[in-house]
């Protein structure tokens, strides 16, 4: 089996995961949609909870995969919780002019679906939106376009983005920058490129990539060996996710990264974010407790996707 | 060598061929160490090399290696051993013999393997030592555990004179450390870290490639190394500050020549002639 951890540590950092979660639910949800007055709707921002909020409904709708995940007692309460908010937030109002929270009510209405709960005015609004010739023909990377791609395609709307072939040739996928220069902002566009191609291991990378297969393995072991010493726990785990995505037969260096993390994991359950690791750094002994929720909350919404991804349900 | 690299030597060459006497005098020591880094090939530009060395120990009278960066010296005493005056031998000679009691006495502890890869006489091994490079997952300080390898991997091969093994694993972890310092432009460091890469194991690799054309691409259109016109202009002196932009420059060709030589598998520590050719009982009329 190809495994980065013992069971045993599988067990203690999910518990951990969805322990921190849990208690700290009421950061992820997000503010009643109703309250924004006197903004033209056009240009209400995310912020960070729709982002959080989101980003956890990603994750409840992956761990359908793994049965051990998904009846685990704590993860039933958090998806409840996450299920309520929608309604106590008025999540989806007014969709069709709140275009920079698109994204977001994509995500989390193919969350819902996935939950089996089938909302049929918000697809409504969705695709409404779509069919406009507008948010699948606008100037961005094709990074932003595979992920829009991505989530509309999750959420089973009609669109038009180039197909998946052709976003792959224009990303860095086919033509990756030097680590020399690339910031973290460029390995977060590499990270998201191979989770969406692949659909988090659906997909035969090596169909998509064909000979580029080869030099974006060595990339991606590069860029986690560079994030292990500079101690980007986020960074770590998006690269670990992406040794999934990959479908690798896990090396030295995964397995020496998982325990990493499975190491830093803290005892209230966060895996600690950079701002975390900077603190630790000096010599402020006071400073060395302080977490903020913005971060650790993605580092460890991470450390739950891989271990979903660790407890994956094989085919019976 | 590849014809970049060659390039890359020949506008050194150039460089250091356009120095003034009063800036050739003024760093005497640390031209003379990177005149003997360029040197190792000896199948390419020698003669020049060797004109530029009789051209500068023609303009300098005594040589003071004392005030200068230790590494630097002893390079430049092992030049003057075979191509300076009996004046200038004689400071080398003894220079270098101070320096072997302090190292006997202890003294210098923080150059510790640098002055026993020079005073001490390696048996030549084939055997392949395997070393385990622990790795401290959570260091405060990243810097200092970095330093702590490089240390390790200097000292276990003796500078590459040895060969020696360790696991994938630690391979890519130090090519990681030599990128971490390109990315904060930490030219001595990165240029360190790709050595010790090269200590232990000659393969090639993705980072080992853009760490090498990280390397050759800091060469200004002069033929010197290093970015640091900005940070230079701090200081207001015009002489002062061409005094610190030379010093600064040789220091970071030094770096990255001698990493580029070793990549080309010219090994710097084997290339030091043998102790005791010259004694300084023998003293210049």
């Amino acid at each position: 089996m190809n495994a980065l951890l013992n069971m045993k540590d599988q067990q203690i950092m999910l518990d951990g995961i969805l322990n921190w979660l849990h208690t700290n639910m009421s950061h992820f949800c997000t503010p009643n949609e109703k309250q924004y007055v006197g903004i033209h709707p056009e240009e209400i921002e995310p912020d960070i909870t729709r982002k959080a909020f989101t980003e956890l409904g990603l994750a409840i709708r992956f761990a359908q995969k793994s049965k051990k995940v998904r009846t685990h007692p704590t993860f039933i309460e958090i998806k409840d919780k996450w299920i309520k908010n929608i309604k106590d937030s008025s999540f989806f109002f007014d969709t069709k002019r709140r275009l920079r929270l698109f994204p977001h009510r994509t995500l989390a209405y193919a969350t819902l679906k996935s939950l089996g709960i089938n909302n049929e005015e918000v697809k409504y609004d969705l695709e409404t939106v779509m069919s406009r010739n507008y948010m699948d023909r606008v100037e961005r990377s094709a990074w932003d376009k595979l992920d829009m791609k991505y989530y509309t395609e999750i959420a089973q709307l009609p669109n038009e983005y180039p197909s998946y072939q052709r976003l792959f040739h224009e990303s860095i996928l086919a033509n990756l920058p030097s680590h020399s220069y690339a910031q973290n902002l460029d390995f977060y566009g590499l990270t998201h490129l191979v989770f969406h191609l692949s659909n988090f291991s659906e997909n035969d990378m090596k169909l998509i990539t064909k000979e580029k297969f080869d030099q974006i393995q060595e990339y991606i072991d590069a860029t986690l060996s560079l994030c292990l010493i500079e101690q980007d726990w986020d960074l770590v785990q998006e690269l670990l996710i992406n040794q999934y995505c990959m479908r690798k037969t896990f090396t030295q260096l995964d397995i020496f990264s998982a325990n990493a993390i499975k190491d830093i994991q803290q005892p209230q359950g966060f895996i600690p974010g950079r701002n975390w690791v900077k603190n630790q750094h000096k010599e402020d002994y006071s400073r060395k407790e302080q977490h903020s929720f913005e971060d650790v909350y993605h580092p460890t919404i991470l450390g739950l996707f891989l271990l979903i991804l660790e407890l994956k349900d094989t085919n019976e | 060598m590849n014809s970049l690299h060659k390039k890359s030597l020949s506008n050194i060459y150039h460089w250091l061929n356009s120095l003034s006497t009063d800036q050739a005098c003024d760093q005497i020591v640390p031209i003379l160490a990177l005149v003997k880094i360029c040197k190792l090939n000896k199948d390419f530009l020698q003669e020049e090399f060797n004109t530029l060395i009789t051209k500068f120990l023609k303009q300098v009278d005594v040589i003071d290696y004392v005030e200068q960066d230790m590494f630097h010296s002893l390079l430049a005493i092992d030049l003057v051993e075979s191509s300076g005056n009996l004046s200038h031998k004689y400071n080398a000679a003894a220079y270098k013999s101070i320096l072997k009691e302090l190292w006997i006495e202890g003294l210098y502890a923080n150059k510790k393997n640098l002055l026993d890869s020079v005073f001490i006489h390696h048996e030549k091994t084939s055997d392949v030592l395997d070393i385990s490079i622990q790795l401290d997952r959570y260091s405060a300080n990243i810097d200092k555990k970095i330093s702590k390898v490089m240390n390790l991997v200097e000292a276990q091969s003796n500078y590459g004179r040895r060969i020696i093994k360790t696991d994938k694993l630690s391979i890519l972890l130090i090519e990681a450390m030599a990128t971490r310092a390109q990315r904060a432009n930490d030219i001595t460091t990165a240029a360190r870290c790709l050595r010790s890469r090269l200590y232990v194991s000659t393969h090639d690799s993705l980072l080992m490639k853009s760490g090498m054309k990280f390397l050759l691409s800091q060469q200004c259109f002069d033929g010197s190394f290093g970015d640091y016109d900005a940070d230079l202009l701090k200081i207001k002196n015009e002489k002062h500050r061409e005094k610190s932009t030379l010093k600064i420059k040789l220091i970071v060709a030094i770096q990255i020549v001698w990493t580029i030589m070793e990549y080309n598998g010219y090994n710097l520590f084997s290339s030091f002639q043998d102790q005791g050719t010259f004694s300084t009982t023998t003293k210049p009329m």
